[in-house]
This record gives structure tokens, C-alpha cells and sequence, in this order.
């Protein structure tokens, strides 16, 4: 009699249910706390403030968040890609210089940033952050 | 002899219907596991600007928060607008002569926040001696998760 009890609970299975229930909750934990983004960086530099070189520089005032840009009196728009490409092959070797006015929002910024790089240049400076 | 036969075989299926669910579930978790990064939170919702700059994010620095209402978490510890200069001066005090000539700063600013605002951190920042400073972007068209 009590060998028949032993040999029943010998072929028990062991049951899945906490198994799954563990890793439920470790697949939530990582789908939760995990973070798919990439970043990446834009250093910020002054060509105001460094001194050991002095290029040329072409000082871009943002004025507004939708985009209007002076440069020496000239008015342009970020909106107008052709309008910008042919300033920035106008001014090759230059070094750019990001300045803005009041209320300016950072994207906007970033985004003027990105698109002197799409044009061409190759030195771009966001003196509007260091001034 | 029938009847018995039908009810290990039922009791059988029970768990054989659970092994494709867990192979996919092991799946699914080693997915998150291997492929996410696990970064501690902002402590704040912050949606960075976007932009194209390809420049890899580089570890180890000083990590400075600002969300669009002016709240600064420096290293996940906020800190008052007042107390933001003197926080740093403590970190740069803290590093030797030759560390702080390398010592950066990663700054993860919104991207509706001003540009005049952030000058002023920036401006602090420079002042207490370091010269490194990055903003941190998210790649454009990318939702942030």
C-alpha cells in the first residue's frame, strides 16, 4: 500500500503554470523597462569664442519658430531648401553661426542645423546656445 | 481500459497545448533582453529634438535634464533652478586637474523648450570650467518610447 503511494506521486508531472507565470512576469519587466531608442549627440561649439582661428563667418539669426531666417540684412526661410542650398554653395569655406532671437525653440534650431548639414556645410556653429 | 486511455491522454494534452505558448513567450523575452537597453528614467517626460546627427551618444559624463517646464535633474537628482550652479561646481570639484579638462556634459533638453532658457545653463556650465557640452538628440521620424 504505501509503495503504490510513492510510485503515484513519482509520476506527478511537475506543473507548467508557475513555470509560465515566472517568465510572464520577467517578459513584462523587460518589455516595460526597455528602451529602443537611439540617441545621438550634437556638440556644442562656439566659432564666436574660439579664438586660434578666425574664419570666415556667416552669422544666421533665426527670427521666428516658423522658419524666417536674416542673414546680414537678407531675409530667407527654412521652409525654402533651394533658397538655402544656393546661400550655403555661395559661402563654401564659411563657418556658420546659429544665432536667435527670443522664444526660439530648440527644435527649431536643431532643425536649421540639419539642414545647413543636408546642404553642404560642413562647419555649423550653435553660437545662439553659448552667446 | 478505453476510458482510462482517454483520460491520461487528455490530462497529457494539457500541458503539451502550453509548450509552443511558452517557447513563444522565452522567445518575446529574450528579444527584450538582448535587443533593449535598460537606462535608468529622466524622471520627467522629456522629448528631445530630433535631428539627423549621425554622432553616437558617448558614456560617461554628467547628465543634465531640463523638461519644457524648467524642472533639472542633474544625474536623476532634481535640483532648483538656484541650486543648478552650485551642483555643478560640486561635480567639477570633484574630479582631479586632468579629468576636468576632459569632463563633459550631456544635456537632454525638450524640443519646445527656449533657446534663450537653455543659454542660461549652458552659460553655467561653461563658467564652472567644463568645455564639453552635447545635446542629446533622437533620430528624426522615430517615435520615443
Amino acid at each position: 500500500m504505501l509503495l503504490e503511494i510513492v510510485s503515484q506521486r513519482r509520476r506527478k508531472m511537475i506543473s507548467l503554470t508557475p513555470l509560465i507565470d515566472v517568465v510572464f512576469i520577467l517578459l513584462l519587466f523587460f518589455m516595460l523597462s526597455s528602451n529602443f531608442t537611439r540617441w545621438h549627440q550634437i556638440n556644442v561649439q562656439s566659432a564666436l569664442s574660439s579664438e586660434n582661428q578666425t574664419p570666415e563667418l556667416r552669422i544666421i539669426n533665426i527670427e521666428s519658430n516658423q522658419g524666417e531666417l536674416s542673414f546680414n540684412g537678407r531675409r530667407l526661410s527654412m521652409n525654402d531648401a533651394n533658397g538655402i542650398e544656393k546661400f550655403v554653395s555661395e559661402n563654401q569655406q564659411a563657418t556658420f553661426v546659429i544665432t536667435v532671437v527670443e522664444g526660439i525653440k530648440l527644435q527649431v534650431m536643431v532643425n536649421l542645423l540639419d539642414q545647413l548639414k543636408q546642404s553642404g556645410a560642413t562647419r555649423v556653429s550653435l553660437a545662439g546656445l553659448v552667446q | 481500459m478505453i476510458l482510462k486511455n482517454t483520460h491520461v491522454k487528455r490530462s497529457n494534452s494539457d500541458d503539451d497545448n502550453l509548450i509552443p505558448l511558452i517557447n513563444i513567450v522565452f522567445l518575446m523575452l529574450i528579444f527584450f533582453m538582448v535587443a533593449g537597453q535598460i537606462q535608468p528614467s529622466d524622471g520627467v517626460k522629456v522629448e528631445s529634438p530630433r535631428s539627423i546627427s549621425e554622432t553616437k551618444l558617448t558614456p560617461e559624463r554628467l547628465k543634465v535634464v531640463i523638461s519644457v517646464d524648467n524642472q533639472l535633474f542633474i544625474d536623476g537628482v532634481q535640483v532648483s533652478e538656484d541650486d543648478f550652479s552650485s551642483r555643478v561646481l560640486a561635480y567639477v570639484q570633484t574630479l582631479s586637474p586632468e579629468q576636468t579638462d576632459n569632463a563633459a556634459v550631456i544635456i537632454k533638453a525638450d524640443g519646445n523648450l527656449s533657446v534663450d532658457r537653455l543659454q542660461d545653463y549652458v552659460k553655467t556650465i561653461k563658467t564652472s570650467g567644463i568645455a564639453h557640452i552635447s545635446l542629446m538628440t533622437q533620430p528624426a521620424g522615430q517615435a520615443s518610447l
